[in-house]
């Protein structure tokens, strides 16, 4: 079986700059990503969840090494400086 | 009886919250009764239209948009300049102020029956048109900052957010579901959309209780200006509503719904489309002001005194 090495991109944000972020794939190319509702605290405070205004999501995405870090660099100029934004990287292997 | 009872339950959801109650109103409830509350509000709305000539009706419904956009212009010069608060938070603010509240709109219907007044069914419409113009009067006032940035969603993507947006949506396509039923087509519907309303904003009243107790906690950190605001532009807005009633010669009924339309403050539309719009201006200065402030004020304050202004006035 061939392992292929990936960047799996995790963003957590405001759920309310989900239509933006994924603008921001479609702009890079990036076809697949995966999107869930969470909630939790960070330096923005307690995000309960409790309605949208206080949501948060997860959007995780898998990409080379080169795509991750432009993508990186487009939601962190964007959106980093107004906004809930924590956008982290990790090696994993494909396996089918 | 001077509350509804209706009006109880918010502090029900206040006092849950404030003891920090394990009640939690699970997510898909709050959604599943908001899609009611403003199908049902269409609906109605429709039904009531489907008696008028929309076409006679287009000279007052500019008037009264008109005077949407100047409620942001109004509150807008006091917050910057006597609140001393910054270009874009003043805007934003404003913005919210000059939208309206769903369920603001919700008890004063509910306030109606209780006190047997009738009203124009089309005041429905101006539910829905008057959500939009302070929206966009407070982006572009965003806008006009001196440092404003040109990095923000383009207004294309913030028409996206308000046209699309579920309570536009579905206020809208409910009016004109019960525009083309009438009273006939809406009878075998009726037992769910209007006998099962005020219970099911009963309900929704709970969980806006539970929400504004999380905002009530930051008070400390609004100032006391924005606490007096959120109370004195209400009664700005209403009284600007009563005259804008009495001129169009509304009813009683329905002047004091538009007043309280005029008076609530948004805290879903609004605080989406400013957070798009205008990423620099706080969130919770807003949301803080309208729904910790204004919400709770118009319900145990604001429409008694609506409603007993019209009430002498006439």
């Amino acid at each position: 079986m061939q392992v292929k090495p990936f960047k799996l991109v995790t963003v957590f944000c405001e759920a309310i700059l989900e239509s933006l972020v994924i603008t921001e794939l479609d702009e890079l190319g990036i076809v697949g990503y995966t999107v869930s509702d969470c909630r939790g605290r960070g330096t923005h405070g307690v995000r309960s969840g409790s309605w949208r205004l206080s949501s948060n999501i997860r959007i995780e995405v898998m990409c080379d090494e080169e795509v991750a870090e432009k993508l990186a660099s487009a939601l962190s100029q964007k959106y980093d400086k107004d906004y809930g934004l924590l956008i982290v990287a990790s090696n994993v292997d494909v396996l089918n | 009886m001077v509350f509804d009872p209706i009006v109880l339950f918010f502090l029900l959801g206040v006092i849950a919250g404030i003891v920090k109650s394990d009640l939690k109103m699970p997510s898909a409830l709050y959604e599943a009764l908001s899609i009611f509350l403003l199908l049902a509000i269409g609906l109605k709305g429709g039904v009531e239209l489907s008696k008028y000539n929309i076409l006679e009706l287009l000279p007052s419904t500019f008037i009264v948009i008109l005077i949407g956009v100047l409620i942001p212009l109004i509150a807008f010069p006091i917050l910057k300049f006597v609140g001393k608060l910054n270009h874009f938070d003043s805007a934003s603010i404003a913005a919210h102020y000059g939208s309206v509240s769903v369920v603001t709109y919700s008890v004063a219907l509910a306030a109606l029956a209780e006190r047997g007044m009738t009203h124009e069914g089309y005041i429905v419409v101006y539910l829905v048109l008057l959500e939009m113009p302070a929206i966009i009067v407070g982006v572009a006032l965003a806008r006009m900052a001196p440092d404003a940035t040109k990095k923000a969603a383009g207004w294309g993507k913030l028409m996206h957010e308000v046209f699309s947006g579920k309570s536009i949506l579905l206020l809208t396509g409910g009016l004109v579901i019960g525009w083309i039923a009438g009273e006939k087509g809406f009878a075998p519907i009726e037992p769910m959309f209007g006998g099962l309303f005020k219970g099911a904003l009963a309900l929704f009243l709970l969980e806006m209780g539970l929400v504004a107790a999380s905002r009530v906690a930051a008070f400390r950190s609004y100032g006391m200006f924005l606490v007096v605001f959120a109370m004195v532009m209400p009664i700005i807005s209403a009284a600007i509503g009563i005259f804008t009633g009495f001129m169009l010669s509304l009813s009683p009924g329905g002047t004091a719904l538009l007043a309280t339309l005029y008076a609530s403050a948004s805290y879903i539309a609004a605080p989406a489309a400013m957070r798009i719009a205008v990423p620099k201006a706080n969130p919770s200065l807003s949301i803080g002001a309208s729904l910790g402030v204004t919400f709770p004020f118009n319900l145990f304050v604001g429409i008694p005194l609506y409603f007993g202004a019209v009430e002498r006035f006439f």
